[in-house]
């Protein structure tokens, strides 16, 4: 069958996606950076993440732990992704293939699947919740209808996403200012009626739901659960970062727009899941707004939430297509159903078992994006002095610097798997467990999780690159830091 | 996806790669010292600032 001009377009689009960025193209100053990054920034699974601090902390160190754990998570993912997208007008995926191999980046694209599947899940469950929530506590459905229609909302929202996807995802695109606004006018109303109903002092009176008893334990997991999933933005980064040409014009929207809003927004999630006592976003927010003001929450969270599904959809399309036998064999709708189908399994069978383990899924984040960040930022800076050959980014011949064996950088993967195997002793994501104990002290309320999993991996990562790799002239490392 | 449209694609691959080969303004600037320095008080001393400060404050 003959792809249509629409399908062709968009695969035209997907390849070209993944092209180096020539300097004419490269048009966006501060202004354009901060407007993108912000409204990228600005998400409503942030509220999420706040009810997931407010299961350990308290309002105030929550506050301090959400903030300094966003910026401690970006440093990392701006020092390893964003110069070299700056440089070179590349995007993450590609900017991976000296580091994992001209084959071995396609583990990059199925993090950055697997990561967005997951993100999409928590916002398209939330709506459904919330919208069943809602209608429950207006007194439109009585409670044994709440479960099954916030999974059809959640199915038909993503049904919706789906053909919008299809449909030509641009003009979703370039309104992700009005997404953010919507998530920050569905936050307004939260904090305004939590403020005015409960006062500051109840919000600072809240207790933690699970806290262990052992509060330097809880300030580091609060602290580590930012740390984690702001480490989640790297397969984000290169996309949005390489329009710039100046690394000091594109730092601050990096660390103010994309990590701290993170964690700004996120409070209104910690907030209201202190006064209400209920860390689900869906249920704290409909509890803190009433029924009216929590249908107008509503349906703001639901603009946002499908417009930011969509454009996360939509990025893993595009990573999708970059797999050689994708992008030649899979049709464009075929394609938004791989990207969409595990999120609707999710939201259809499961939504509580995956909702009860959000946790879980954040932690993962850490695991996986804590030790790529570690060696990214070893194989740049330290081995190949900032220095890439980009027509060998997009050459998966054996011509190419970065074939080392047959398209894949062993040495990336031990150094990844130790990294994700030291997170499970420091901080297990299953079951929370701290199997990394010296006497009695735990040794992950001194160190967090993602921070010793960076240093282990970029040592481990020196180490081999050092015994193996560059004597065996493999990965191009003597002619690029030449 | 025709033979036709991936060897245009592939056409148009190589268009850009020579034209970014050969473009000594390519390349976009390197981060300097002091952008380092300004990445890692932002990202890292003023965290640490806030962590134990509001240990100090708050949990001891």
């Amino acid at each position: 069958m003959e792809a249509s001009k629409a399908e062709i377009s968009a695969i035209h689009m997907a390849a070209e996606g993944s092209w180096p960025v020539v300097p004419a193209e490269r048009r966006w100053g501060v202004v354009g950076l901060f407007g993108v990054t912000l409204s990228a920034g600005i998400a409503a699974w942030s509220y999420a993440i706040g009810g997931a601090v407010s299961w350990y902390l308290p309002a105030a160190l929550g506050t301090i732990a959400m903030l300094a754990g966003a910026l401690v998570g970006m440093y990392f993912v701006t020092l390893a992704a964003m110069p070299v997208s700056i440089k070179y007008g590349i995007d993450t995926i590609a900017a991976s293939k000296p580091i994992y191999g001209s084959r071995g980046a396609a583990f990059s694209i199925f993090v950055q699947y697997a990561s967005i599947i997951g993100w999409n899940g928590i916002l398209i469950i939330l709506f459904g919740r919330a919208t069943a929530n809602v209608l429950q506590e207006a007194g439109v459905i009585g409670a044994d209808l709440n479960y099954p229609l916030s999974v059809v909302v959640s199915l038909a929202t993503i049904a919706i996403s789906y053909f919008m996807v299809i449909g030509g995802a641009d003009s979703i695109r370039n309104n992700s200012v009005w997404i953010a606004v919507a998530v920050a006018v569905a936050g307004g109303i939260v904090l305004f009626q939590l403020i005015r109903q409960s006062g500051w002092d109840t919000i600072a009176a809240g207790e933690p739901a699970y806290a262990t008893g052992n509060l330097q334990l809880d300030y580091t997991l609060g602290f580590e659960i930012l740390v984690a999933t702001v480490l989640s933005w790297w397969p984000y980064m290169g996309g949005i970062m390489r329009m710039s040409r100046s690394v000091r014009q594109a730092l601050w929207p990096s660390m103010i727009c994309l990590g701290l809003a993170t964690g700004v927004i996120g409070l209104i999630g910690l907030y209201a899941s202190l006064a209400t006592g209920d860390p689900d976003p869906s249920i704290s927010f409909v509890k803190v707004t009433g029924a009216w003001m929590g249908l107008v929450a509503v349906v703001f969270i639901g603009l946002a939430n499908v417009g930011t599904a969509i454009v996360g959809v939509y990025a893993t399309m595009i990573g999708l297509k970059q797999v050689p036998a994708f992008q030649f064999r899979l049709s464009w709708p075929m394609t938004a159903a791989v990207a969409l189908g595990p999120v609707a399994l999710i939201a259809g069978l499961i939504p509580n078992l995956f909702m009860d383990n959000i946790l879980t899924f954040m932690y993962f984040l850490g695991v996986v994006f804590a030790p790529i960040c570690a060696i990214q930022i070893v194989d740049y800076y330290v081995f190949r002095k900032q220095k890439l050959h980009v027509p060998s980014l997009y050459d998966s011949t054996c011509n190419g610097r970065y074939h080392f064996w047959a398209g894949i950088n062993p040495v990336a993967f031990v150094a990844t798997i130790v990294g994700a195997v030291f997170y499970w002793f420091l901080l297990d994501p299953v079951t929370y467990e701290n199997r990394f104990v010296v006497g009695d002290t735990i040794v992950f309320q001194w160190t967090s999780a993602s921070i010793a999993t960076i240093v282990l991996s970029a040592i481990v990562y020196w180490i081999l690159t050092k015994a193996f790799v560059i004597p065996s002239r493999k990965g191009g490392y003597a002619v690029d830091a030449a | 996806m025709t033979t036709q449209d991936e060897a245009e694609l592939r056409r148009l691959l190589q268009e850009r790669l020579e034209l970014v080969d050969n473009d000594p303004e390519y390349e976009g600037a390197e981060p300097t010292t002091n952008d380092h320095l300004m990445l890692a008080v932002i990202g890292l001393v003023i965290p640490a600032a806030l962590l134990i400060g509001g240990w100090v404050l708050y949990g001891g």
